[in-house]
């Protein structure tokens, strides 16, 4: 009877609905579990079984999920800063303000945006120290050691495109300086006469900005690349990233783990068990997934479903960055100066503190400090897999003994270098002030950034002949550039001053 | 393990909560202005004497409340706190909540003026400390301003003198008495020994800003003005910063220096005319801050020699001609008067459309290499007597305010190298393609002169293009000129609408810009960069197309199987 049963079916609705929705059991068993992630979109992006060395606390501390979490964050909070954000010269300034004053929740998201670029950075910078010192870019993972590398950049050109936006005084002047290192090659260029034929750095300046100073043009471009381009990029690569991690077989990890480093993981005890009655049915996937065969008629060694151990180990990380993230946005606001002046310069007029290194190297010569420097650097990195082709376990942090000791060393070595230079620098100054009119392009071959350059790569052939090892130069080469970069960022954001001169303290500056 | 992780995401989640909680209660709760909107409310209610009264009251809102005035470009939420501002009930009540004292609000009405027209401060911040902006230690726009130096922001409206802003207006004389002129410019009148003053009441706490050890004292004396605090130290300590300055201490009383204070803090560029029915006299522009007296270099600061040929000649002929300075768009002066005739030179200077419709002998070759004939200027007889003896001796006139020559007593270009500020430009440009009318409505210059620029739209083509004007008429000469066309078609459309003093300065800023972007233009050849990017990339992709083919089998893969498949075929 159709009139009884519209009733029943109605009643029945939520039952039918949640089978609708959620197809298989409880998560209880081991099947329901494996469909619980299978059955998700969402959630196969894991497989079904995770090793349990993946869950090691002390291995991968979390980084990748950090950063892939505040980059989460980031586009909700940006997507809400959207519909009050007007990219105008003449709008953006005053609709900030009203983003921070009267808008409800505004100045919280505004905070919340900007701390997460601020740990999305941290994050994914030492998410890529992780993966190299574990040699986790090894044997399959080297083509997603290079998205990474894209995705780092991504991070940084999406960082560096959302600090114009506010169009106030601190957005318009790093920004300037940013454009003044796209211009950098001009140095090159200049010294062998060829800029009115050939212009690089104006053409690349002119790329960024759309016009030759920094205006409305430049504020669409930025706009559209932070809004669009940029978080599109981002989203494609970082779901290849995850996506071909999970295909290498989950994270890197070494072939014998001793029992401590499972401590604390919970384990699946039947694993070990050889199955008493095999399945009607199997579907092998040995000939998909590279890498040893796992042993027939038994469950796979130490792992465990994904559901729900590596689920709940995601979620408190997310969780723990978006609190931490909400802390620091409700005590820290994020800075607002004045409107942009053209006519009035910062001074000093500082990059953002990411960026910072960098513009210490640029204070010394725009082009190698610039361009030269980092695309050197950018390049050896994702030249690194291809390059370091040993053998070798994967999965340890600085692999054994021996490779703790030479990055130790080369700590030590790149800090003592790094701040002898710069403590001689400072003290001595460089080729221009001994000789006042020295070419450019001495000056572009030996200022101390090429010098600091050159140390590093000596002590990594060093490294090379000692220990017969490309694996253990790459350590060392990767430990002075990681040391430097952050020596270098700490001394230009707290030691540089007006005119980019050397004070100890901010209260030390003068006032014009 | 997963009982950790679940706690931290049990701790986590509580902590968001929590600060969402706190913010959710900041922003709604615990916000000031409610509580002075409720105080307000209880005291409408503590007054009502009618029902009416009574049911008014309780249909008073706690909401944000603002005056928007976008022609102004300013949002003032000042109201939010100030809440009873109009509500003349309310004078005896302590601040915020307090009616505006005195009658200003009757002749200013709220709705067209706002609050931050004339007292500062950052109108659309809604907490005390941030619409106040006092302090140095973060940065605001424009911290509020107190007591008599709100005179300061009057002639922002106000461009006739007011007989209720007697600081400013002894200000404003002190600043010519004690002969601050001779040192400092505003706008293009005054000496340049010292920095010039056009923008000196909105300058950026980031440049100036009181030494460290007269900062807080400073600080606290003007309620943290930092503008003003710094303007104090200036005046009153000349050699705090720089230490080696030419600035002498100044004696001034207490009035004095205050007068003073309140003039210089009324002094900006961006003193615009405010179209809000205010003044319906004169709309000021910078004009209005500057003393008329000095505008037009009188009779009585030009002394010896002929002063007034100097003045004729500063008024109309500079435009074109220099003494001592080389040739402009006419020929050098300097001892004119012995090189020709008197009375040649008498019936020319008067006249000399007169003496090219003769074709005389003289005036031909200098029409050929000039190419610009010159035209009547409309002097009097008397004029051109006083000019030539003049420029028979220049270097007997002397400038009284500056008891010196200066470049243009001495008839050489004045080399005031005037900061073109950024701002400047932009406004020229407006002014020049008519996106912003002149003052007094004259046609933009875009409807007859044309600029080679990328920025600029393409002008009219009945008179002389101006991209070059700049190099070949210098700073002084475009001034000149612009002030006083000398070309009759021109000369005719402004007579009775001339430009004012700070438009022809954005405009020769704008010239300035237009020749020296057009001399950095000149190696810019867009499209022979495309083409060069063009063969670039042919040659990248062939060069890929090559090195991919080299890599690329020569046998299909199933070459194998099937010469397998046709000799077993023939087999």
């Amino acid at each position: 009877m159709p009139f009884k049963d519209y009733f029943k079916n109605l009643v029945k609705f939520p039952k039918t609905f949640r089978d609708s929705l959620i197809r298989h059991d409880k998560p209880t068993t081991d099947r329901a579990r494996s469909q619980t992630v299978m059955n998700n979109i969402f959630l196969h992006i894991h497989s079904t079984r995770i090793h349990r060395y993946t869950l090691k606390k002390t291995f991968s501390f979390g980084l990748g999920v950090i950063s892939a979490a505040s980059f989460f964050i980031l586009v909700v909070t940006g997507v809400l800063l959207m519909i009050y954000y007007k990219p105008s010269v003449t709008l953006a300034y005053d609709s900030i303000k009203d983003i921070h004053f009267i808008v409800p929740g505004g100045r919280f998201i505004r905070n919340v945006h900007r701390w997460a670029t601020n740990i999305m950075i941290l994050s994914v910078f030492l998410h890529m120290a992780r993966v190299f010192y574990t040699a986790a870019y090894k044997e399959t993972r080297s083509f997603n050691w290079l998205i990474g590398m894209g995705l780092f950049v991504l991070t940084l050109g999406l960082s560096f495109t959302g600090y114009l936006l506010p169009w106030d005084q601190l957005a318009y002047w790093a920004i300037t300086i940013c454009s003044n290192i796209a211009a950098s090659p001009r140095e090159l260029t200049d010294l062998f006469g060829m800029t009115p034929f050939f212009d690089p750095g104006g053409m690349m300046k002119l790329l960024i900005l759309g016009s030759e100073e920094i205006g409305q043009d430049a504020l669409t471009r930025f706009f559209w690349l932070h809004c669009i381009v940029l978080p599109l990029a981002a989203g494609v690569l970082l779901s290849a990233h995850i996506w071909r991690v999970r295909k290498d077989g989950g994270l890197a990890r070494p072939d014998n783990i001793k029992a401590k480093d499972f401590k604390g993981i919970p384990e699946d005890a039947k694993a070990d068990r050889v199955f008493e009655n095999a399945p009607q049915k199997t579907y092998g996937l040995m000939c998909l997934v590279r890498g040893k065969s796992p042993v027939v008629a038994r469950g796979p060694e130490n792992t465990i479903p994904s559901w729900p151990s590596l689920f709940v180990a995601e979620a408190s990380l997310f969780m723990l960055t978006f609190a931490i993230i909400c802390v620091l946005a409700y005590f820290f606001n994020a800075p607002l100066k004045e409107l942009a002046n053209p006519a009035v310069p910062e001074n000093p007029a500082k990059a953002p503190w990411y960026f910072l290194g960098l513009q210490e190297l640029v204070s010394y010569s725009a082009f190698m400090g610039g361009v030269g420097i980092p695309t050197i650097t950018l390049l050896g990195l994702a030249l690194i897999p291809y390059l370091d082709l040993e053998k070798q376990t994967l999965g340890r942090w600085f692999d054994n003994r021996i490779g703790r000791n030479v990055a130790r060393n080369s700590f030590f070595y790149a800090a003592g270098v790094t701040l002898g230079l710069l403590a001689f620098t400072v003290k001595f100054g460089w080729l221009r002030n001994w000789y006042p009119d020295i070419s450019q392009g001495v000056i572009i071959l030996v200022n101390p950034g090429t010098v600091l350059v050159t140390f590093f790569v000596f002590w990594s052939f060093l490294c090379m002949l000692k220990y017969d090892s490309t694996r253990l130069s790459a350590i060392a080469l990767f430990t002075c550039f990681i040391v430097s970069f952050i020596i270098l960022t700490y001394f230009a954001t707290v030691h540089r001053g007006p005119s980019w001169g050397f004070y100890w303290l901010k209260s030390q500056w003068p006032i014009h | 393990m997963n009982r950790f992780f679940k706690s931290v995401i049990l701790v986590s989640s509580l902590v968001v909560i929590m600060m969402l909680l706190l913010e959710a209660w900041r922003e709604n709760l615990n916000m000031d202005w409610q509580r002075y909107q409720r105080k307000y409310k209880a005291e409408l209610f503590h007054r009502a004497q009618t029902k009416q009264d009574r049911s008014n009251a309780g249909d008073y809102e706690i909401k944000l409340r603002q005056i928007v005035l976008p022609k102004l470009g300013r949002t003032d939420r000042c109201v939010t706190c100030h809440a009873a501002i109009e509500d003349s009930r309310m004078r005896h009540m302590e601040n915020p909540l307090k009616a505006h004292p005195g009658d200003y609000l009757d002749t200013h009405d709220i709705n067209t003026v706002g609050c931050t027209n004339c007292h500062d401060g950052q109108g659309r911040a809604i907490t005390a400390e941030a619409a106040h902006g006092r302090g140095a230690d973060q940065f605001w726009e424009q911290p509020l301003l107190k007591g008599p130096f709100l005179e300061s922001n009057c002639v922002r409206c106000h461009a006739n003198p007011l007989q209720q802003t007697p600081h400013y207006n002894y200000g404003k004389v002190l600043f010519q008495q004690r002969g601050c002129f001779a040192c400092h410019s505003i706008g293009d009148i005054g000496g340049v020994k010292g920095p010039a003053l056009s923008d000196i009441g909105r300058a950026s706490f980031h440049t100036k800003m009181p030494i460290p050890q007269n900062r807080e004292r400073l600080l606290n004396k003007f309620d943290g003005n930092v503008n003003l605090a710094y303007l104090d130290e200036a005046v009153t300590e000349p050699d705090a910063q720089p230490q080696e300055t030419l600035m002498k201490k100044m004696d001034l009383t207490e009035e004095e220096e205050t007068a003073i204070l309140v003039y210089l803090k009324s002094l900006s560029t961006e003193r615009r005319a405010m179209d809000i029915g205010v003044s319906t006299a004169q709309t000021a522009v910078s004009t209005a801050a500057t003393p008329m007296a000095f505008s037009a270099k009188s009779l009585s600061q030009v002394s010896g020699g002929s002063a007034k040929g100097y003045i004729v000649f500063s008024r109309t002929c500079v435009a074109c001609h220099t003494v001592g300075s080389g040739d402009r768009v006419g020929p050098d002066l300097k001892g004119v008067t012995s090189r020709r005739d008197k009375e040649w030179l008498k019936s020319f200077i008067q006249f000399p459309s007169k003496k090219i419709a003769e074709k005389d002998p003289v005036v031909m070759p200098l029409l050929e290499k000039y190419k610009t004939p010159m035209v009547d200027m409309g002097l009097t007889a008397e004029d051109v007597e006083e000019v030539i003896k003049y420029l028979a001796k220049p270097e007997d006139v002397t400038l009284a305010s500056t008891a010196e020559k200066t470049g243009m007593a001495g008839g050489s270009a004045e080399k005031t190298k005037r900061e073109t500020a950024q701002a400047d430009i932009r406004k020229g440009i407006a002014l020049f393609q008519g996106k912003q009318r002149f003052l007094h409505h004259g046609s933009s210059c875009i409807a007859c002169h044309n600029v080679k620029n990328k920025a600029v739209f393409k002008g009219g083509r009945l008179a002389k293009e101006l991209t070059t004007a700049y190099s070949r008429l210098g700073e002084v000469g475009i001034s000149a000129l612009l002030k006083n066309p000398p070309f009759p078609l021109m000369r005719e459309a402004y007579l009775e609408k001339p430009l004012t003093r700070d438009e022809i300065s954005a405009l020769a800023a704008f010239l300035e810009q237009m020749d020296k972007e057009q001399r950095n233009q000149q190696s810019n050849h867009d499209a022979s960069k495309i083409l060069l990017l063009g063969m670039a990339g042919i040659i990248a992709l062939f060069g890929s197309y090559f090195v991919w083919g080299l890599n690329r089998k020569r046998r299909p893969v199933n070459r194998n199987i099937y010469d397998r498949q046709s000799r077993s075929k023939k087999g």
